[in-house]
């Protein structure tokens, strides 16, 4: 089996790795950079047949979750090139394509289901259903010729479904050649603290779900007006996690329509929801002119019943949880839902610095409510990472993912950096 | 004018765009148009446009109707004040 990053050797988001063996191939993941704008357009990696369909070996293109930093580039993809991913993650990649221009239609020849093996051209291909802050993501087992390849894709081990995690670590595929293994948090600099070397260790980093989940029911218990969570809509852990954290603390959660469309279209019973208790939807402004400038008012029959408007809110300021944008915050001002309350931002801390970042801080700093961040990351602290590799064993360790390929050496044994575009035998 | 066979989706969404989104959009709007670029999270894969108290989205033909209204809808999003 030949193997080559083609994007993500040495950065994190954009990945796209090609997998050979005796003229099969399969592409796992074509992520779109995440230093590209969002209007920005950024070509395809240089693979035969994958643009165009010309190329018959090559047997199909694999998405390891609906991260647009590992799916942005699809529709690039011809569409005689097979597409393989989870059906859950489809359905919310569908229901988020209204909600964003970026969005894209993924039209998949097969889906990942966990522990079910797919043959591919010359492959077997076995998914591994994956703790992430992307849903329904897997890590995959490739095998060929009697070779093992483990990509990680992005993990980690502290969300809602940390179980997988250990399960992974407590029953992990043996004899893997190569681990090509994800480090969005071994830092690339050696000044930067790492939760191995640093008992200094970064908020973001350490926490957990449940930790949010707790902290956040004691700020909504000890804040007397609204709790105005400002997270990712296709985040389903925070989702899950807000709403825990809301009915612990004896409020009403109060989403957007974008949350409650993707928690709806996913279609587990379990994941709160329109129908759910102590669950009602604003639609703020901007989505408002979006369904109406687009004429989809049965977008709105989901919210029937528990659609709340400004004067509900500010009424009940005192018993609510806001799950909202944060471009539905100046709104929330002006009507006075958030007197007296308080902003959590709960998402990478990164964005805070986006002009949409930028612009929330100063409003609410003219407003006089406090902004608080609440988060715990979507990836892997690297004592888990240390633990993952240690389990698995592989013959190798590869960098993806990652701004700090250098110093996985430092970390684990056997560590093989790799270029991007270099082919390499497992 | 450059080829139409060009090679990649990047490519020749660049050159639908030189060669023949504007003048689409200028016709549109009967007259002159400013690209909007970067003014929120709109796509590359469609064009948007605007001139005096007008939005136009120019799409390719490998998009259908439905999504050139809900692009219409997103660029209004973003050029509404909230």
């Amino acid at each position: 089996m030949r193997i080559r990053i083609l994007r993500g050797a040495r950065e994190i988001g954009g990945s796209c790795v090609e997998v050979a063996y005796r003229g099969s191939r399969l592409v796992l993941d074509v992520g779109k950079p995440l230093s590209a704008g969002w209007d920005e357009e950024v070509s395809l990696p240089a693979v035969p047949g994958l643009s165009d369909g010309s190329d018959p070996s090559l047997a199909g293109v694999i998405i390891s979750h609906p991260h647009l930093d590992h799916y942005g580039l699809i529709d690039q993809v011809d569409v005689r090139v097979p597409i393989y991913i989870g059906q859950e993650a489809v359905q919310l990649l569908a229901g988020s394509a209204f909600f964003s221009a970026a969005g894209v239609k993924v039209q998949p020849t097969g889906y990942l289901s966990d522990a079910v093996s797919l043959a591919i051209g010359a492959f077997t291909v076995t998914p591994y259903l994956m703790d992430h802050s992307g849903y329904d993501s897997y890590s995959l087992l490739i095998e060929a010729g009697g070779q093992r390849l483990f990509y990680t894709g992005d993990i980690r081990g502290h969300g809602r479904k940390a179980s997988l995690f250990e399960k992974l670590i407590a029953h992990p595929p043996g004899d893997v050649d190569v681990l090509l293994c994800e480090g969005t948090h071994i830092r690339a600099l050696p000044d930067q603290p790492t939760d191995d070397e640093s008992p200094v260790v970064h908020q973001e980093e350490a926490r957990t779900e449940w930790e949010v989940e707790r902290s956040l029911a004691v700020r909504m218990g000890e804040t007397e007006g609204a709790v105005c969570v400002v997270s990712s809509a296709q985040n389903i852990d925070r989702l899950v996690t807000v709403y825990r954290a809301s009915r612990r603390a004896g409020r009403v959660l109060v989403t957007d329509l974008y949350t409650a469309s993707v928690a709806d279209s996913v279609g587990r019973s379990t994941i709160p929801q329109p129908g759910f208790e102590d669950y009602r939807v604003y639609v703020p402004n901007r989505q408002r002119v979006l369904v109406k400038t687009s004429g989809e008012f049965t977008r709105m029959d989901l919210v029937r019943g528990v659609r709340v408007f400004p004067e509900w809110l500010a009424e009940h300021r005192r018993k609510i949880t806001l799950l909202q944008t944060s471009s539905a915050v100046p709104e929330l001002l002006r009507f006075g839902a958030l007197a007296g309350g308080l902003v959590v931002w709960s998402m990478w801390p990164g964005y805070l610095r986006d002009r949409s970042g930028v612009r929330l801080r100063s409003t609410l700093e003219s407003a006089g409510v406090p902004l608080v961040f609440d988060h715990a990351s979507g990836h892997a602290s690297v004592p888990d990472l240390q633990r993952l590799v240690t389990a698995l064993n592989p013959r190798a360790v590869v960098p993806i993912h990652t701004e700090g390929a250098a110093r996985y050496a430092r970390l684990f044994s056997d560590v093989a950096v790799r270029n991007d575009g270099e082919w390499w035998d497992a | 004018m450059p080829s139409e066979r060009a090679n990649g989706v990047v490519e020749r969404r660049r050159l639908f765009r030189a060669n023949r989104a504007t003048a689409v959009a200028e016709a549109a709007a009967g007259g002159p148009v400013e690209p909007v670029i970067g003014l929120g999270r709109l796509s590359g894969r469609l064009f948007w446009y605007q001139a005096p108290g007008k939005l136009v989205v120019v799409a390719g033909p490998y998009k259908d109707a439905r999504d050139g209204d809900l692009a219409l809808a997103h660029g209004l999003r973003h050029v509404t004040p909230d």
